[in-house]
């Protein structure tokens, strides 16, 4: 014996509903019970059934038509979603609300700005400073022509040189910490230091901080870009929201 | 289900004068939801999957413009009979304005150099 068409039909009717207010849901299968006792009454044959439930539509189309009418939103089914007719292009969104571009703009400003400190390379390895500065430029350029940060935020992630404010610093400092070493008449070679030079206590700390200093600053911003696309409703995912 | 760009167009303008026509097929005479989806479906077309009928009658019934009374049937149970309410006849109305300045406007433009735009204005 095979299962009876319409039974089968209500069944799925009733498993498509469940969702909707259940007013709403009891009309709709009533009235659609209604409609194939009818359609029972007057088919000659199955195929007269199979063509009426051809042209009553789909049950999830139905349950959505139903969700419409009552405002409720639409169970998940596997109906394509409703055109939007205006707003966010939603390809423009990546997981925390953040644009591509203004990911790819702090990107190439920590990097070219943590690996500036190569600048002191400039004359042994030329390649390696001027991609640094490549990059870090390029990044700057996307930085301040994009909307996600106020002036302020665009300045300061600017001011994160390449390599930090380490780079003036070194720079400034370094031709003065000369050292010789010269052969003392009496024997053993002598080593004689002019000028300053920052004790490895003092330096190697300090390296290390304005070499963190972009990356901090390029984390900070990431952040507010984050937290300002949640706030404005650019679509994403919110499970990954800040703070 | 055209697959030429035509459907969702045409599906949505279907959407869009649906209850009124509704409204409409229930103007002169009562009619119960199997026979009136017949009608919209055979005799007009106008109902893509026939089942989503139904939720619009519901809300045209929740919103006043349509009224059920139950009415025996010769065979079988009884059936639920929709008619026009005063504000449904009145909703009408007011649509058949806007639809005759709707379509004549549409025509004018979309007809225009067609000999059906020069003949049929």
């Amino acid at each position: 014996m095979t299962p009876d068409p319409i039974a089968r039909f209500l069944a799925r009717l009733e498993q498509a509903s469940a969702a909707l207010p259940a007013e709403v849901r009891a009309d709709l299968l009533e009235d659609i019970t209604a409609h194939l006792d009818e359609v029972r009454r007057e088919a000659r044959a199955e195929v007269d059934v199979h063509a009426a439930l051809d042209r009553l539509g789909r049950p999830e189309e139905i349950v959505a038509a139903a969700a419409r009418e009552t405002g409720t939103p639409p169970p998940p089914a596997d109906l394509p979603p409703p055109a939007t007719e205006a707003g966010h292009g939603p390809s423009e969104a990546v997981a925390g609300g953040v644009r591509p571009r203004d990911v790819v703009a702090i990107g190439l400003v920590v990097f070219g700005a943590v690996v500036g400190w190569a600048l002191l390379f400039l004359v042994v390895q030329p390649l390696m400073p001027i991609g640094a500065i490549g990059a870090y430029l390029t990044g700057i350029v996307l930085l301040w022509s994009s909307r996600a940060w106020t002036p302020g935020e665009k300045l300061l992630a600017t001011l994160v040189w390449p390599g930090g404010i380490a780079t003036p610093l070194f720079l400034a400092l370094l031709p003065t910490g000369m050292c010789t070493t010269v052969a003392d008449p009496s024997g053993g070679p002598v080593t004689t230091c002019t000028g300053f030079t920052l004790p490895p206590l003092v330096g190697i700390p300090l390296f290390v901080a304005v070499t963190s200093a972009p990356v901090i600053v390029g984390g900070i911003l990431l952040m507010r870009a984050h937290r300002r696309a949640l706030a404005t409703g650019v679509p994403g995912p919110r499970s990954r929201a800040a703070g | 289900m055209a697959g030429d760009g035509r459907g969702p167009a045409l599906a949505q303008l279907r959407r869009g004068v649906l209850p009124y026509c509704v409204l409409a097929a229930l103007a002169a005479e009562q009619r119960y939801g199997f026979e009136l989806v017949g009608v919209l479906s055979d005799t007009y077309g106008l109902a893509t999957s026939e089942g989503t009928i139904y939720p619009l009658l519901s809300r045209l019934r929740r919103d006043g413009l349509v009224a059920t009374t139950w009415r025996e049937s010769e065979a079988g149970p009884p059936r639920r009979y929709y008619r026009l309410t005063e504000a449904g006849e009145r909703a009408l109305a007011a649509f058949r304005a806007d639809w005759r300045a709707f379509r004549s406007a549409v025509d004018d433009l979309v007809l225009a150099g067609t000999r059906e735009g020069k003949d049929d204005a």
